[in-house]
């Protein structure tokens, strides 16, 4: 492995280096009582920690002039590996997020939950909590591999149980060695007394990977992962009802960032097919590759579609074959047909239940009407089964047998929150990031504002009488695209507080980016170009065709090379 | 013998020089202070206790000849005014060509008063009825066994204290008591003052001192004027404040604060003032027109009815919301309020001293005029009602950093009491009524008793909670000028962390350039057991001991009741403790400090 040190390479690669397996000053930062921060340094490493400082944004100036610093605070996630939680694990996070965090949980768009509001004061305790859950947060952010994201694809259990397997060994295989982690936040001790045994990451090393790295399983028909929006992708192949192997994909990321031409999204390229038992030396030569031959000058192109771009696929082939040993197959054909969950009772294998609960941008909370953090958390007592989080932000509560269906339904009904509540299939298939007010990359609001957009589409819909008509729409108030918006039908990526980029044309089952239809826009520019296009798809569209395939056919918007 | 042979006799050459030199540096204020100094430590400084008694400057303050009557002129103060009083006394003796001495009780041997032949003793009184820890001595030995006999002894006393408080001008009375029960003789009878003191206590130096010199046979010198007609000449006093425009005005509080605390900042550029780290700032509320037309209306008042304010002729409405205080009961008050009432219940509370004191706590004129209705005697009303005061607030900024700013930092008291809400007069005329460009009536007011060590290499521990960290604020602006400050440590505690954290900022700034070297901090609410800074000093305990071994000075500023007790129990357990003393011990070396004037306290 290399460390490119002949070069010059980005301020974080310092850190890193100089961090001593991810150590820096932190603990020391964590006694200072002067502060609710972090040293700047630390707060890189704090990534990996699965920890990102943030600051209330609309109260900096303010306080500023109150002569008290930012309000910081911490924002945690929490890995779930292939997105599966017990009961037990659910009502912990459930009653974490009221005793440290802002009293809600967020569901992430990687199967992930997030605490928000966390301050400096409770972090280390809020950390040992959640690991007492025998969940950690470790790698749940930072330059190493993030939380594997596996369907929870209710239709087919018996695989779903092998890829859910294979996301956990694939979690586990590709986890830091650091012991800086247990070291910091669960105080535990270097084994052996004598001399400090130095870490050892065999397989990222000392400066870990120049950028994050993301993986995500799926299972046809559904790719409800968005696989093709990641680093690696998986696809299972069945055989007989059986899983035989995968499909694997490379190369896709949504980040980029305006302005700078050398970055944009791109979709994973599909390398071949490889038998299940070869999979996971076929992963960790792709993230070796990566390692030793990612830009660590510029973090802004350091992630692995921009290797292989600059390489070229075909070496990026040739260089897996040479260093895995292993010969790729052809791809084996798939179908997917949608990116978006299957709502309400769903019944699986073995007779049992899958519940699955729209929860508006994987935010759970109370509110006057829906009570739905108190419902979770009922239902948490008397669930024996399991919770699942979906890429769509969604949570599913799975394998329930009849009676635990008849007391859910109750619970359900009790704090009023029901299947679909009402929503429209539109907002059934949208997604936005935290952005404003704490996201610290943020320029515009997207969770916190999209749901009062989606009324006014709604309406715009109702108009022209397409309310049963389902198209993604994505929302993320900056360009790094963590709500994946460039894979939407209709995409909005923020440029400035109300001000929006508008995207169009994605595929509904995630397989084409969308293409940037117009610059800079307020919502009335947006409600008003978006009248104008639904007209035209309620008249002119073909039977059964999506909206993002319809504005391209028509050529609203042209796909081009990038 | 003679100076010269003492010194050799006692010290060696160098040492004689050095003795010679500053003997003849000092002042005579200081050479009084060094001899009771040496007097208090033990008999072997004997020897330079001979060398200033024959000192001629000493004792002949403003000289009028050898026959001049000898007035020693004793104060014991916590706040300052005593001592203000004590100055205004001596210069009025001395341009009577009297031989007035100004001593401090902290300083003065109380062994020596047998030797007095004329005595004044100023003294103010602590909250629940104490001696100032400067008079402590000095009021236990008048108490003790050892109190020997005052024949020949003339004597007055001016007691000062707060009338809202139960035990007004205890000590003063006490002090006066007991000289008289120990064979003095009065020369005056003793002046019970209250918060508005100075005009009437300038009154009583002025006749009586008068008095005095004539009994005394001396002649006045040229220029011996009335204390009042001098005071005058000083600009900008309580009684003639200055007008300043407020700069700028702050919240400090973040959102989501249970308290509201302001800081301000006035600007008195061009006006002369000048002031010292550890000053407090006097400033002039005003009582909000909803209380007053409330008063007006249940009292049945007529509000265009005049009223004579010290010389000056009112609107009854203008006189209630300028002059009078009708935001806090006093025990006068309500004890003349009970002889209108005839209420059976109001003489019982009256008569029940703990009663009494609960009755007063939290309540208002508006309570009172509630709970017993009476037909009221406007005359009598206005006689009882004390007369408005200004609040003080210990200056936030240091003056050689901001020579044309001054800075507080006011908390707005608000509490609910009969269901109604009650406001602090000042602190809410400030956060209600006051902006940018708003004048206000302001005064330095003087507080010696509060003073950074005079040499800045010393080190200093600073103790504040809420707006008793505003001090520090001016401590380490000013130590921030020095080039060989010394280390310095903050403990401050308030509620809440993220909201209540008040000057984070700058205590960042100030630890990153190494003015401020430690800070510990403890915000009671953020956990479920309370932690205060007492808790923080024992947790530091080692260290704290340290620095007060090195000779640090220790500073302690903010709420009477809720802190400063709990703050000297956890110094004297520090001292107990880190330092392996002996519980009286400890209580010994604390008192020690506090006679070095190392411990020092601005607490309200």
């Amino acid at each position: 492995m290399s460390t490119t040190t002949d070069i010059k390479t980005s301020p974080v690669e310092t850190i890193k280096t100089d961090s001593n397996y991810l150590r820096g000053t932190i603990k020391e930062g964590l006694q200072d009582e002067l502060t609710g921060s972090l040293p700047a340094d630390d707060t890189q490493l704090t990534k990996f920690h699965g920890i990102y400082q943030q600051t209330a944004r609309d109260l900096d100036s303010e306080r500023k002039k109150q002569k008290l610093e930012p309000l910081y605070s911490f924002m945690i996630r929490v890995r779930v590996p292939g997105g599966i939680a017990s009961p037990e694990q659910y009502l912990e996070m459930d009653r974490l997020s009221d005793k440290y965090a802002n009293g809600t949980l967020k569901l992430t768009t990687r199967q992930a939950f997030q605490f928000h509001g966390v301050y400096k004061k409770v972090l280390k305790q809020h950390i040992k909590e959640i690991n007492n859950t025998l969940m950690d947060t470790i790698a749940a952010c930072g330059d190493v591999n993030r939380n594997v994201m596996c369907s929870p694809n209710p239709e087919v259990s018996s695989v779903h149980a092998e890829v859910f397997e294979f996301s956990k060994t694939i979690s586990d295989h590709l986890t830091p060695n650091t012991t800086a982690y247990h070291e910091i936040w669960l105080d535990k001790q270097l084994v052996g007394g004598g001399e400090p045994v130095e870490d050892n990451e065999p397989i990222y090393g000392k400066t870990y990977l120049p950028r994050k790295f993301k993986i995500a399983i799926a299972v046809p028909p559904d790719n409800d992962t968005d696989i093709f929006t990641n680093d690696i992708g998986l696809i299972a192949i069945k055989e007989k009802g059986k899983l035989i192997g995968y499909n694997v994909v490379a190369g896709g990321g949504m980040g980029n960032t305006f302005g700078d031409e050398r970055t944009h999204p791109l979709l994973a390229h599909e390398i071949g097919y490889f038998k299940k038992e070869d999979t996971l030396t076929i992963i960790e030569e792709i993230v070796k590759i990566q390692r030793d031959n990612g830009n660590r000058e510029d973090r802004k192109i350091a992630r692995l579609k921009y290797t292989i771009e600059r390489k070229g696929i075909d070496w990026f082939k040739a260089e897996l074959e040479s260093r895995s040993g292993i010969k790729s197959q052809p791809v084996k054909s798939y179908n997917f047909t949608t990116t978006t969950d299957r709502y309400g009772w769903v019944k699986c294998e073995k007779s049992n239940w899958n519940y699955t609960l729209f929860v508006e941008h994987g935010r759970v909370k109370d509110t006057t009407k829906i009570k739905m953090k108190t419902a979770l958390a009922e239902i948490a007592k008397v669930h024996k089964g399991d919770f699942r989080l979906t890429a769509n932000q969604n949570i599913i509560i799975g394998n329930v047998n009849a009676s635990g269906k008849e007391k859910i339904t109750a619970i359900l009904e009790k704090y009023n929150v029901d299947a679909k509540n009402d929503f429209t299939p539109i907002r059934l298939s949208s997604l936005a990031c935290v952005a404003l007010n704490t996201c610290t990359l943020a320029h515009a609001e997207a969770e916190t504002y999209l749901p009062s957009l989606m009324d006014k589409f709604e309406k715009l819909l109702a108009k022209h009488k397409l309310s049963e008509q389902a198209i993604t729409i994505r929302m993320t108030g900056c360009p790094n695209g963590c709500a994946r918006p460039y894979n939407a039908e209709i995409g909005m990526v923020g440029r400035a507080p109300g001000v929006y980029n508008l995207y169009l044309g994605g595929s509904h089952i995630g397989k084409r980016l969308n293409v940037l239809y117009k610059e800079m826009l307020h919502e009335k520019d947006i409600l008003e170009e978006l009248d104008t296009i639904l007209e035209k798809y309620a008249k002119e569209r073909k039977e059964g065709e999506f909206f993002g395939d319809f504005v391209i056919r028509k050529g609203i918007v042209f796909v081009g090379e990038f | 013998m003679d100076s010269k042979t003492i010194l050799a006799n006692n010290f060696d050459g160098a040492q004689q020089e050095l003795l010679s030199k500053l003997l003849t540096s000092l002042n005579t204020e200081q050479k009084v202070w060094l001899g009771g100094y040496l007097s208090g430590i033990n008999e072997s400084t004997g020897a330079l206790l001979q060398l200033l008694a024959q000192d001629k400057s000493i004792g002949t303050l403003a000289q009028t000849g050898t026959d001049a009557p000898q007035l020693t002129i004793l104060f014991g103060t916590r706040t300052g005014n005593a001592q203000k009083i004590a100055k205004w006394a001596q210069s009025k003796a001395n341009g009577l060509g009297v031989n007035a001495n100004l001593v401090s009780l902290n300083d003065y041997n109380p062994k020596q008063i047998k030797k007095e032949k004329n005595l004044i003793v100023i003294v103010s009184t602590d909250g629940e009825g104490e001696a100032p820890v400067s008079a402590e001595e000095f009021y236990n030995y008048l108490h003790s066994k050892k109190a020997p006999k005052l024949e020949g002894v003339n004597y007055a006393v001016i007691a000062l204290g707060d009338s809202s408080y139960q035990f007004f001008c205890k000590t003063g009375k006490d002090i006066d008591e007991k000289l008289a029960e120990l064979g003095g003789e009065r020369f005056a009878e003793r002046i019970d003052l209250d918060l508005d003191f100075d005009e009437p206590s300038k009154e009583w130096i002025d006749v009586n001192l008068e008095k005095f010199a004539e009994e005394n046979k001396v002649a006045p010198q040229n220029g011996a004027t009335s204390v009042i007609a001098n005071a005058q000449a000083i600009e900008y006093t309580q009684e003639s404040p200055y007008d300043a425009v407020v700069l700028d005005k702050i919240l400090l509080n973040g959102r989501g604060s249970s308290k509201e605390t302001h800081h301000y900042e006035f600007s008195i550029e061009d006006s002369g003032i000048t002031y010292t780290p550890g000053d407090a700032l006097g400033v002039f509320g005003f009582n909000d027109q909803s209380l007053v037309n409330k008063v007006i209306e249940i009292a049945k008042l007529n509000e265009s009815d005049r009223i004579m304010v010290g010389n000056k002729e009112k609107t009854l409405r203008d006189a209630l919301t300028y002059n009078y205080e009708i935001t806090r009961l006093t025990p006068p008050l309500l004890k003349a309020y009970a002889g209108l009432a005839q209420s059976k219940k109001l003489d019982q509370i009256i008569g029940d001293q703990s009663e009494f004191e609960k009755y007063l706590w939290g309540r208002d004129l508006i309570d009172l005029l509630e709970e017993f209705p009476v037909n009221l005697d406007q005359k009598l009303l206005f006689e009882t009602l004390r007369k408005l005061q200004p609040r003080l607030y210990s200056i936030a900024s240091s003056y050689n950093a901001n020579p044309d700013e001054v800075h507080i930092t006011v908390a707005s008291v608000k509490y609910q009491h009969n269901k109604r809400l009650h406001q602090g007069v000042c602190s809410n005329y400030l956060a209600n009524h006051v902006d940018d460009d708003t004048t206000v009536p302001i005064y330095i007011d003087e507080n010696i008793g509060f003073r950074l060590p005079n040499d800045p290499s010393t080190p200093i521990i600073m103790i504040g909670a809420g707006t008793g960290v505003a001090p520090y604020r001016a401590f380490l602006q000013e130590r921030e000028l020095s080039d060989n400050a010394g280390k310095s440590w903050l403990f401050f505690g308030e509620r809440n962390f993220t909201t209540d954290f008040m000057y984070q900022t700058e205590w960042q700034k100030f630890k990153k350039k190494g003015v401020l070297s430690n800070i510990d901090i403890a915000f009671s609410r953020d956990q479920k057991e309370k932690l205060y800074v007492q808790h923080k000093l024992i947790s530091q305990q080692k260290e704290v001991f340290n620095w007060l071994q090195e000779g640090a000075h220790v500073y302690l500023c903010g709420d009477k009741n809720a802190m400063a007790k709990d703050v000297k129990e956890a110094l004297i357990k520090v001292i107990e403790q880190a330092g392996g003393y002996k519980p009286d011990k400890a209580e010994e070396y604390f008192k020690q400090l506090r006679k070095q004037n190392r411990f020092q306290e601005d607490v309200y």
